[in-house]
């Protein structure tokens, strides 16, 4: 894990802090960029690089609870609350809504850094697996439209015969386009591709019973 | 022409008689005489009528005697007498018979001839008669032209005949005053034209020029034929009687003006009691005479006041006037009577009997007046006293008045059924303080009204009253005085108000609002404490992360010391900044002084007790308050000392939530000659480290911020005084502070 490949945003209002934490997190070699209020982050423009967001409760805009659930639906880093008061129910509240920890001040620097690379961590999977998606979702688009009736009718287990049937065309005809749909969505096996379809949400509308007598 | 008559007659007469006695002569026969005794009789009057006749008789009566007795020419001569005595008796018989007005006519022939023939003495005193007779003697032809005007009239009217008489020969009536002469003049042309006697009354003049009342009669003298022959008149002056009728009539009218225009209704009844008048004012109002209710087969009394007397009150009324008229006692009663449009109006009807001066009931004379506004405002006047009366009572006031010297005078009915104490007397002010306000505030009651008697100022007060139930109830009473026009007081008027819903109300909010300030107080000190934990917790943050930055920097190899150095720099400034934020914190509950007030401490020991007393009980917790008597007033801010007070008490009754035994908590304040102490004991779990509990943040509860005995200590310092703790025996622990009783200025 290379220190320049994630970068960790501040927002709080009081500068020493910014100061502070941006001096402690240099000394350990990671890039900062630190905001004084809600608006001032929302506003800026942020490379497309894993990411932590460091946020004050107590925000001179909008508070930072607030912030956090404006931001929920967006893309956007994950949270690691700092507080120089913590009560029980926002440390709550902040939790549930998918913070990733909640510190109060003073906090010591193993904390921070566990939380920030805890919170890196999270966002590099979450990074990866949005970047899979985008490609498979890529290579359905590729897909014929035939070959797109055809993908949920095999991955719901339907035997070529039914397939077909279902389709109404032949079963040879049925074959080449399940072979063409195996290749451009680069899956080995079958299961690869039922494994595929599940995370583009493709729906398994039937069920190999329902669909017609077996051979 | 009528004048001349007689006279003519006369000469006719004497002519006939010498012409006979001649004849007599003449002949030698007696039958001339016949002639003679003709004219004698015919202006013979009355007597001499008779005597004539009766001389004739006897004559006769003679002549025939003689002719009986003798014989010869005697005898003839005698007959011849006789008969001639015969003729003219039967001549006599004849014309007397045929004109009995002849007779008179005869008789003023006579008159009239004796005037013009007769002696001149008779003549003179017949003049002198008519000339002295007080009157105004006239005569006309006929005609109407004036004859004669007697001396008298010339003058007394100052018009000779020829004045009256007008340049036509007819009657001038230039002595009549002009306003009466056109109908004097029409009534005399009547009486002309018809022969009717002429009477009239009218203004006449008199020679001074004055008109006096004048009644003129005339009566026409009839020949034998039934024509007139002329017209005799008198006037007599009536002026003093017509003055006289005039002035009666003017009396008259004014008492029957009087009667009428009395505004009141007059009557009249017999002895018998029948109603026999009515003034017009009566008759006005009810629409009927004294006749018009006449029934047959009723008096007319009972008809009248079946008519006219309101039902309810008829046989009352009849039966007083018939009292009264048997015993004669006056009559006076209230009736109703029936006015002509059917409206009953109340009369104060009264009568009297008049009696001769024998005692006997002449007449009963009554009036009624009208007193039906009267009545009405009376009635008025009395509702509105009623209704007064009630609102009095209504009105959930009770209200009573005192005399200028503090008697009772007046009680309302809700006051005292209020009270069920109708066996307090009410003339002894003393005693009505005494069985119905609180024993409290009794004295001061007595003391205040004493002073508003003596003083005449408004008294306002509230206190507590005795119920009906025995229970004491708040009650304003609100007592002011009316005085005359001199300022003199006449009456004092007192009101009071049952305000102990409304004070026990007051008293409920003031309980709620203390609860909510406290509850206010709690929160913003938790709001304090939390804003203390920000501002020092963000300077800690710092210091925190540069020190591991600074950590970082120098175990770096190699070590960046320019950095380490940098971060150093900041955890100083920042530390410091920690520093400041507690000192300002300190100092900021020292400025915050109020206003010192030279205060009792008992008042603020008492309310501070008020104050703690629900959670002292809800604690199980006995308060045990001591307050030295003679404590001299301090200058202190009231809230914050209070405040100190009542952190202290709380801290004394939470450390007591764990202690089993007896939980006490001691309050008690004594003087130490320049200063107040003041000491809160508990017997808690006691304090390990007496002097560390004072520091900001040190807390030994779970919820604590720490803060509490740091502002106490703040504040008792800011008054000069100290705050410290000690060990409680046999446990638990003593806070005590002192307050000094001369405030110097405070640093």
């Amino acid at each position: 894990m290379s220190n320049d490949s994630y970068i960790v945003y501040i927002v709080d209002d009081d500068e020493r802090i910014r100061e502070a934490l941006s001096e402690l997190l240099e000394a350990n070699g990671t890039r900062v960029a630190t905001y004084g209020s809600a608006g001032d982050y929302i506003r800026a423009d942020r490379p497309d690089t894993p990411a932590c967001l460091i946020l004050d409760v107590e925000l001179p805009d909008i508070n930072g609870l607030d912030l956090q659930k404006q931001i929920a639906d967006g893309d956007h880093p994950p949270i690691v609350f700092i507080t120089g008061h913590g009560d029980i129910p926002s440390s709550v509240r902040a939790i549930k809504r998918g913070a990733l920890d909640f510190l109060t001040k003073p906090f010591s620097d193993a904390d921070l850094m566990a939380a920030i690379h805890a919170a890196i961590a999270q966002d590099r999977e979450r990074r990866s697996e949005r970047a899979e998606r985008v490609a498979l979702r890529q290579r359905y688009l590729e897909l014929t439209p035939r070959e797109r009736e055809v993908l949920p009718l095999v991955v719901s287990g339907l035997l070529n015969k039914q397939a077909a049937g279902e389709l109404g065309i032949s079963e040879v005809t049925l074959q080449i386009h399940r072979r063409n749909v195996m290749h451009k969505m680069a899956a080995a096996s079958l299961a690869d591709l039922v494994r595929i379809a599940e995370r583009l949400d493709i729906p398994i509308t039937h069920s190999r019973r329902a669909g017609g007598s077996a051979t | 022409m009528i004048a001349a008559l007689p006279r003519h007659r006369l000469a006719l007469g004497i002519l006939a008689s010498v012409a006979g006695i001649a004849a007599v002569c003449l002949t030698g026969a007696a039958f001339g005489l016949l002639a003679v005794v003709a004219a004698l009789y015919l202006h013979a009057r009355g007597r001499a009528v008779r005597l004539l006749s009766a001389t004739l008789a006897i004559a006769c009566a003679g002549s025939i005697v003689a002719a009986l007795l003798y014989a010869g020419d005697t005898r003839d001569l005698a007959v011849s007498w006789a008969a001639l005595s015969a003729v003219a008796l039967c001549i006599g018989a004849v014309v007397a018979a045929t004109a009995p007005t002849p007779l008179s006519a005869a008789e003023s022939e006579g008159r009239l001839s004796l005037r013009v023939g007769g002696p001149d003495n008779r003549e003179q005193d017949l003049r002198q008669l008519i000339d002295a007779v007080p009157a105004l003697i006239w005569s006309t032809t006929r005609e109407g032209t004036p004859t004669y005007v007697n001396k008298r009239f010339t003058d007394v009217i100052g018009a000779t005949l020829a004045d009256i008489t007008a340049p036509d020969g007819t009657l001038c009536l230039s002595v009549v005053h002009s306003e009466d002469r056109p109908a004097a003049a029409r009534a005399f042309a009547r009486s002309l034209a018809t022969g009717v006697p002429y009477t009239m009354k009218y203004r006449q003049l008199r020679s001074g020029g004055a008109y006096r009342w004048t009644e003129t009669r005339a009566e026409p003298l009839h020949d034998g034929r039934g024509g007139i022959l002329r017209w005799y008149g008198v006037s007599v002056d009536i002026d003093d009687v017509v003055s006289a009728q005039e002035a009666l009539a003017e009396r008259e009218q004014e008492l029957s003006q009087l009667v009428d225009m009395v505004p009141s209704y007059l009557w009249r009844l017999s002895r018998d009691g029948e109603p026999n008048f009515f003034n017009k004012r009566l008759i006005d109002f009810l629409g009927l005479g004294v006749a018009d209710a006449d029934r047959p087969g009723m008096s007319r009394l009972a008809a009248l006041v079946e008519a006219v007397v309101h039902p309810d009150d008829a046989a009352r009324v009849e039966e007083a006037l018939q009292r009264c008229l048997v015993t004669g006692e006056c009559f006076a009663m209230r009736l109703r009577l029936r006015r002509g449009d059917g409206v009953f109006r109340w009369m104060s009807g009264s009568a009297e009997p008049m009696r001769d001066q024998g005692g006997c009931i002449v007449h009963w004379y009554g009036l009624f007046h009208d007193i039906d506004d009267q009545l009405h405002a009376e009635e008025a006047v009395r509702r509105s006293e009623r209704e007064l009366q009630q609102l009095i009572d209504a009105l959930p006031v009770h209200i009573w008045s005192w005399t200028p010297e503090g008697k009772l005078s007046y009680v309302s009915r809700r006051y005292l059924e209020h009270l069920g104490l109708s066996e307090v007397n009410f003339e002894d002010f003393t005693r009505v303080v005494q069985a119905l306000v609180h024993p409290e505030d009794g004295a001061e009651v007595q003391r205040t009204a004493a002073r508003c008697l003596q003083t005449g100022a408004p008294f306002v007060m509230r206190y507590r009253r005795r119920c009906l139930d025995g229970a004491y109830r708040w009650m304003e009473g609100r007592c002011e005085p009316l005085r005359d026009q001199d300022g003199t007081i006449v009456h004092w008027y007192h009101v009071s108000i049952d305000i102990d819903d409304g004070v026990r109300a007051q008293e409920d909010l003031r309980l709620a609002q203390e609860n909510l300030a406290r509850q206010s107080q709690a929160a913003s000190l938790a709001e304090l404490s939390a804003s203390i934990a920000h501002e020092v917790n963000q300077p800690l943050a710092a210091v925190v992360a540069n020190s591991h930055a600074c950590q970082r920097w120098l175990a770096a190899d190699p070590p960046n010391v320019q950095r380490a150095r940098k971060t150093v720099e900041r955890i100083t400034r920042d530390a410091n900044a920690a520093a400041d934020v507690v000192s300002r914190i300190r100092a900021l509950f020292r400025q915050s002084m109020g206003a010192r007030i030279c205060t009792p401490l008992d008042d603020v020991i008492a309310e501070v007790r008020d104050l703690v007393a629900e959670e002292a009980s809800r604690r199980g917790v006995r308060l045990d308050v001591q307050v030295e008597s003679g404590l001299p007033p301090v200058a202190l801010d009231r809230v914050q000392i209070q405040q100190v007070l009542i952190n202290l008490l709380r801290n004394g009754m939470e450390a007591m939530d764990a202690t089993a035994g007896d939980r006490v908590l001691g309050l008690c304040a004594s003087s130490l000659g320049k200063a107040i102490r003041m000491e809160i004991s508990d017997r808690g779990g006691g304090i390990e480290r007496p002097e560390g509990m004072f520091e900001p943040f040190f807390t030994t509860k779970p919820n604590g911020m720490g803060m509490g005995l740091a502002i106490c200590r703040s504040i008792v310092e800011s008054h000069a005084g100290r705050l410290w703790a000690e060990k409680n025996e046999p446990h638990g622990a003593k806070l005590i502070f002192t307050l000094p009783i001369e405030v110097k200025a405070t640093p």
